[in-house]
């Protein structure tokens, strides 16, 4: 497919199609670091090794289903949830969530998780309750793959989220709008898919939904039991009204919408027919994600040449993937640090609105701090690839030169290749330098260049 | 003096000789006709120049090598889980390879290389370093050296330039010279030092370091070595005063009010003494070292509050729980200190006092906290830091912190109990308003009276579903309680610790009696108690190692228990300060039977 071809020319039908290798694409290393960049944090070794002897569909579905490693994951991780919540710190929760990005068996769900937590936005230094921002993840985690329905009625009762939007308390005497602006324009529908009316409406239907003693509770006498019309039609409770919200014909173009800007590509907005295959999946499929998500992320669009470097990578896509793709692991607590200096820190997303994405991740003084971040990740004396140097790690794949830990790393991360001159500068630093010192220093410098920051 | 030794640097110097051959630089032969041993009767001080300022020495490594510690940590599990890692087994084969080129096991080697002892001087006129050590013997020293030369060049073929110095070989590489006389290495970084020396062992030289007089009285002042002894240092303080070292933190004002609330009567002493000894004696079951400073200045009034009235500022005995961690005694008049900042502290961290001084003025009902409330309390300060336990069904927190008290004795006790019964009142309601507005628990307060003392006490109550909670907050690790016992006041975080001390207090026996220690600071650390302490968070510390580090939780765990096996070969590390016409501070660290 021509790489240039513009959104509003591809053919809906040929674009969610499944992926099929061709004689001009091949299903080698490159293409399985691509899908891997997309719907995960990157691919580690281990996941490239085991894709090359499957095929591209099948991999797409190994990344939907439940990892043999999944439950020992969770047993370790548990060890570090008691930790934060009884630390209390909410600062250590970013770290949490790093660890579990970072090493999960199933990264796909934690990309979602966080594609979730950037939708559902609910920032910590207001809610300054480990507890209740954990409760909060674990319900995106759990129907991040599931079933949006239940996860938007589990939102409206969220302790989190009413604080965060300063719904603890919704009298029938002066219906808080807060929430039910929200839930139509940021969760459900989008602007100019509902009224002012429809708001005042829904916030009637949420008078009693209280939060007392870090619980949901319904206080029957503080209720609006008047009749109330959202979206045209009559409603009673607030949990019919959510069921009236879903049930909107704009909700699936919506949701669709914002997967596509997360998963395919950040700009240009796809247009209405593209994503019509898709938005008629996701209401068919009574608003279950897991099939939607599936024709996305194994689609001829998503996994062809066409989107490659159409997505600017986040911070923590940026800094988890490298460590994913070279098996790093290091000082997560001076990760989250530094992921915060760069505008990107997981549980404290800047407004309701989450992070807006795209081009906004990269601008004169963010692409210095990224390039740092990487630096430092680099530096760090904790940071170590399978356990030991990186140079060690490479030359269990035979790269050994510069050249190829050059080769080797850029056909895993970057999603769009260097020039000829930008590896030659790049190799000329490099030059007479030992391998230990020169691969982490080419990492160092890949970071300062643009692909590095494409997915 | 040559029956003294060396231990620590003789585990360095073998070390580097081991590992860092390929740069290693000095060796020496026995010159050609030199079949008699001249003897160094001043000791291997006396080879040393009188412009050396600073100056160790150890004796044979054997006192380390055979020491029954040793044997211990060899057998201990943890130690031959790393012993058999693949990390170390690489290191072991790279040594392995070494011995076998030297013909003898490095742990031989060190052994044979001190023998005599081994010494250590730093020289501020060739702004030099110089290392002798005494060899079991001369041919074992020369045929050693020989076999190192060889196998420096074959490792990586290091220039090692050969020269003679009156009829002496000496070997020079970039980093240094070494020479060897009779059973005598010398190893200088300065190749005129190590000339001096090597004259002034052919020449018999005799006075040498022993000629500076701070030296010579340090000599003097030290106590009669004994067998334990295996280690002796000496620095000329005055010359590095001279020479400008620490100069703002000896003469400046103090940027920090905790440093110079602990420090600030060695910093006293630093400031004027003229030189510092060492000495570290080692048994089967105790290790200590001991630091000496005479006092030859009158104290600066500045630091009596550290000192006390004419230096007579001493410690009570410590105190001690059932389960005590760390117990510490102190002479500190805090509101002398705090009165005084004026002229310790720098403007900023005036600045800081004084806002302090005002928002705790307030708090303590607008009475002058330096000068009343500080005043009000002597200046004998105990501190005790235990284990928490738990009450059976009690809620236990996830993460448990050990529980702490502070015991003062009131100048004005009848006036005093009152006051500060007023304001833990109004600090637990502070914190319950400010508790409330956040969801945390809330504690709950009594007063009881017992045949020992007075207790104000509160209590967390735990939810009304969560009694039993076993993963409960951490605010769980918490019962803040004030008690008065006879003039004594104890403010503890915990209601069972205030009781305990409580129980002593009552008691009249020399835990409260001034003059019971000549000691300024007493400190005590229960290595087992913080080994069990560690262990009771043992989850916690693996999962931040976990993220702190990166680590796997194997290795997390390999780590923190390799820490845990570790605490337990020693047993107590006690510390004590003291101030008579000298500064002394000793520290002790016993080893587990």
């Amino acid at each position: 497919m021509d790489r240039t071809m513009k959104l509003d020319a591809i053919d809906p039908q040929w674009a969610w199609e499944p992926w099929e290798p061709t004689a001009v694409e091949s299903w080698d290393t490159a293409r399985i670091a691509a899908l891997y960049r997309r719907a995960a944090f990157c691919a580690s070794p281990k996941d490239i090794q085991a894709a090359q002897t499957r095929e591209p569909q099948e991999v797409v579905d190994g990344l939907f289903a439940e990892h043999p490693q999944h439950a020992q994951f969770e047993e370790e991780s548990s060890q570090i949830t008691s930790a934060v919540r009884a630390s209390g710190d909410i600062q250590q929760l970013s770290t949490w969530w790093l660890h579990r990005m970072l090493l999960h068996p199933q990264p796909l769900v934690e990309k979602l998780t966080l594609f979730w937590h950037g939708h559902f936005a609910t920032g910590a230094e207001k809610v300054q309750d480990v507890e209740l921002m954990l409760q909060q993840n674990q319900l995106l985690r759990e129907h991040a793959l599931g079933d949006f329905r239940t996860m938007v009625h589990g939102i409206a009762k969220d302790p989190a989220m009413l604080i965060y939007l300063d719904s603890v308390t919704n009298r029938k005497a002066h219906a808080n709008e807060n929430f039910a602006r929200e839930l139509m324009e940021l969760f459900c529908l989008g602007e100019g898919n509902y009224t002012e009316q429809d708001v005042q409406e829904l916030a009637r239907c949420f008078t009693g939904w209280e939060i007392r003693r870090k619980q949901f509770r319904f206080n029957r006498y503080q209720h609006d039991g008047e009749a109330k019309h959202v979206l045209g039609k009559q409603v009673e409770a607030g949990e019919e009204a959510i069921d009236q919200v879903l049930s909107s014909k704009h909700l699936p173009y919506f949701i669709t919408y914002k997967l596509f800007k997360f998963f395919v590509c950040d700009e240009p907005s796809p247009p209405r027919a593209l994503l019509e295959p898709l938005a008629r999946q996701f209401a068919s499929d009574n608003l279950s994600l897991r099939g939607t998500l599936r024709t996305m992320l194994g689609s001829r669009l998503l996994m062809s040449n066409w989107s490659a470097g159409r997505k600017v990578r986040s911070p923590v896509e940026m800094a988890v993937g490298m460590l994913r793709s070279l098996a790093g692991t290091t000082n997560l607590i001076e990760l989250s640090r530094q992921l915060r200096e760069v505008g990107q820190a997981v549980f404290f997303p800047p407004n309701v609105k989450g992070w807006d994405g795209g081009r906004a991740w990269v601008n004169s003084s963010t692409l210095v701090g990224r390039a740092n971040l990487v630096h430092h990740i680099v530096r760090d004396e904790n940071t170590r690839f399978a356990g030991g140097e990186l140079s060690d790690m490479l030359r269990s794949y035979d790269a050994t030169q510069p050249e190829k830990m050059l080769t080797w790393i850029a056909e895993r991360f970057l999603a769009v290749p260097l020039s000829t001159q930008q590896s030659q500068t790049l190799l000329a630093s490099l030059e007479d330098k030992p391998a230990k010192q020169a691969s982490r220093e080419l990492l160092s410098l890949l970071a300062a260049l643009p692909q590095f920051h494409l997915a | 003096m040559h029956t003294r030794s060396q231990f620590l640097s003789i585990i360095c110097f073998a070390t580097s000789l081991s590992c860092a051959w390929p740069t290693f630089t000095l060796v020496a032969q026995e010159r050609g006709g030199l079949t008699q041993a001249p003897s160094v009767d001043g000791g291997l001080a006396s080879l040393l120049p009188a412009s050396t300022v600073a100056y160790a020495e150890f004796s044979s490594a054997d006192v380390l090598l055979d020491h029954p510690l040793r044997t211990t940590i060899q057998q201990s599990p943890e130690f031959l889980k790393i012993w058999r890692s693949p990390d170390v087994l690489k290191a072991r084969g790279g040594i392995t390879l070494a011995e076998t080129a030297l013909g003898d096991s490095l742990e031989n080697i060190v052994r044979k290389l001190t023998h005599g002892g081994l010494a250590l001087g730093v020289d501020s006129q060739h702004n030099g370093i110089v290392v002798i050590a005494r060899a079991e013997s001369a041919e074992w020293l020369q045929d050693y050296l020989e076999r190192l030369v060889e196998l420096a060049k074959k490792n990586d073929g290091q220039a090692v330039e050969t020269g003679e110095y009156r009829g002496v070989t000496a070997y020079k590489t970039k980093q240094a010279v070494v020479a060897t006389v009779d059973e005598y290495l010398f190893v200088s970084d300065k190749k005129e030092l190590g000339k001096l020396i090597v004259d002034r062992y052919l020449d018999k030289a005799t006075r040498g370091l022993s000629e500076n007089a701070n030296f010579a009285k340090a000599m003097a002042a030290q106590p009669t070595s004994d067998a334990t002894t295996f280690a002796w240092g000496y620095a000329d303080v005055q010359k590095l005063r001279e020479a400008g070292l620490a100069k703002h933190a000896l003469n400046g004002p103090s940027d920090n009010f905790g440093a110079e609330l602990i420090l600030g009567g060695v910093l006293e002493t630093l400031r004027d003494t003229p030189v510092i000894t060492a000495a570290w004696t080692v048994e089967d079951h105790a290790t200590q070292l001991t630091f000496s400073a005479p006092h030859t200045e009158p104290i600066d009034d500045r630091r009596e509050y550290f000192f006390g009235p004419d230096g007579q500022g001493h410690a009570l005995p410590l105190l001690q729980s059932d389960s005590t961690l760390a117990s510490l005694s102190a002479y500190r008049d805090v509101s002398q200190l705090w009165l005084r900042a004026g002229d310790l502290f720098n403007e900023k961290v005036n600045d800081e006092l004084a806002q302090a001084d005002n928002t705790l003025t307030t708090l303590f009902s607008g009475r002058d906290f330096g000068e009343e409330i500080l005043g009000a309390l002597q200046p004998e300060m105990r501190l005790v830091v235990e284990r928490t336990t738990f009450a059976e069904g009690a809620p236990i927190p996830a993460i448990r912190l050990p529980g702490f008290a502070l015991v003062t004795q009131l100048r004005e006790p009848e006036v005093m109990r009152g006051e500060l019964k007023r304001i833990f009142q109004s600090l637990i309601g502070f914190l319950n308003v400010a508790g409330a507005q956040n969801g945390q628990p809330q504690l709950d307060m009594n007063m009881e009276t017992t045949d020992s003392g007075q207790f104000i006490t509160a209590q967390y109550v735990p939810e009304v579903d969560r009694k039993h909670n076993a993963d409960a907050p951490i605010q769980f690790n918490f019962s803040p309680s004030l008690a008065f016992v006879n003039d004594h006041a104890i403010l503890s975080s915990t209601i069972p610790l205030s009781k305990q001390l409580a129980l002593q207090l009552a008691q009249p026996a020399t835990t409260t009696t001034r003059g019971a220690t000549t000691a300024n600071t007493l400190l005590e650390i229960d290595i087992h108690g913080i080994q069990a302490a560690l262990q009771d968070n043992r989850g916690q510390l693996i999962a931040q190692n976990m993220l702190e580090k990166g680590h796997s939780r194997q290795e997390a765990e390999a780590e923190i228990d390799t820490l845990l096996a570790i605490l337990p070969l020693f047993e107590r590390l006690a510390m004590q300060l003291g101030f008579d016409e000298q500064a002394e501070l000793t520290i002790k660290l016993q080893i587990a039977k």
